[in-house]
């Protein structure tokens, strides 16, 4: 039952729908960025990978700075305004267990950053978020309610 | 012209680097390959290279479900040649190739399920003995030095993974460039994936794009 409405939302993607459809993605130094809007019960997920955007790329979900804007555009084709948004916001991990020496940067941190600074442009509330840390997430959000459930890779797992 | 220039200015063209790469390679993929037989005294199979471009939300097909758990080490390279060379298994074939060199199977996770410091270090070293021993084939081949970094471990869902692997490459660019081998241990029920994402293309030239 579960399955016949869940939408996979891909690594640099983004999906909008309505109730009774679930979005999911799997995360890790990416940020997953849900928006809800309640009284239609619509709502959209985007799967950011880099805080910028630089500029001959031409996939906009990619990136903080340009996905976010995306999703806003959708929302005003359905006649939703920014301000009747909430967004829920997870990921953005460093899962490379690694020392000072490490090959990889903190890319998770500097997408959480990017997110928080473009949401507060926009005006939108992160009315809940389970960001950073050192595990993979899935993330299953249900249109139903607007609710994220979160699974902690090996770990715990939580409604938001 | 004098006539010893002929002999000694070999043109020395790209289609000529990648030719002679794809075939250093090759041979460098058997030197591996003997590596690590005589490490796990079984035999080791090791598909050829695979030149590779495909769009960045095309890579997790390539690698798996997005809900699989993966082990993967990225060790750097550059100098002569740059860029990331990547280890990765699933975490069933992790977990054999640590019954393979450890005794006690209860320590490869912890009370949580994550992999425990031995795991990780046992890990890291043999991915390091198979791309130190690719490397220094390669270098060899080439006569320059390679520097390699030290490695760094992740446990995670394959798509968790994938970020971390690709970000740099793709910053500027839909696609993703790389070199793709797997490897085996067929009585072990080993399986898993070689990837060499090069930073420049000294030598690298990729003209198939794979779907």
């Amino acid at each position: 039952m579960i399955e016949n409405n869940l939408v996979h939302v891909g690594i640099a993607d983004m999906k909008i729908d309505n109730s009774p459809k679930k979005l999911k993605t799997v995360l890790g130094s990416c940020v997953g960025i849900c928006f809800y809007e309640p009284k239609q019960k619509i709502g959209s997920m985007a799967h950011i990978m880099l805080p910028k955007k630089h500029n001959v790329v031409k996939n906009n979900y990619k990136f903080a700075d340009t996905a976010i804007p995306e999703m806003i555009k959708y929302f005003k084709k359905k006649s939703i305004r920014i301000d009747e948004l909430q967004a829920k916001i997870f990921g953005g991990a460093q899962i490379f267990f690694s020392n000072s020496n490490s090959v990889i940067p903190d890319i998770g941190n500097m997408n959480i950053e990017m997110v928080r600074k473009i949401l507060k442009k926009y005006k939108i509330p992160i009315i809940s978020e389970e960001v950073g840390g050192t595990k993979g997430r899935t993330i299953i959000f249900d249109l139903e309610d607007g609710k994220v459930l979160c699974k902690q890779f090996a770990g715990s797992e939580k409604i938001y | 012209m004098g006539i010893f220039d002929f002999f000694t200015k070999k043109k020395k063209t790209k289609q000529n680097d990648d030719i002679n790469l794809d075939h250093y390679m090759k041979v460098a993929s058997i030197q591996t390959i003997n590596k690590l037989e005589e490490l796990f005294n079984y035999p080791v199979n090791f598909n050829d290279f695979n030149k590779i471009t495909v769009g960045v939300n095309e890579l997790p097909m390539l690698i798996g479900k997005e809900d699989e758990k993966a082990i993967c080490v990225i060790i750097n390279v550059n100098q002569s040649i740059s860029g990331k060379m990547i280890f990765m298994v699933s975490e069933e074939s992790g977990k054999s190739i640590y019954g393979l060199l450890e005794e006690d199977m209860n320590k490869f996770f912890d009370k949580d399920g994550v992999l425990t410091e031995r795991a990780q270090s046992c890990l890291q070293s043999v991915a390091s003995i198979f791309i130190s021993s690719f490397v220094s084939s390669i270098s060899n081949f080439l006569g320059e030095k390679i520097l390699v970094s030290i490695p760094s471990i992740s446990h995670s869902f394959k798509y968790s993974i994938i970020n971390e692997i690709v970000f740099d490459k793709i910053i500027d660019s839909e696609n993703l460039h790389f070199y793709s081998a797997k490897f085996s241990i067929d009585q072990e029920s080993v399986e898993g994936l070689f990837l060499f994402m090069p930073d420049d293309f000294k030598y690298f030239e990729f003209i198939e794009e794979i779907k």
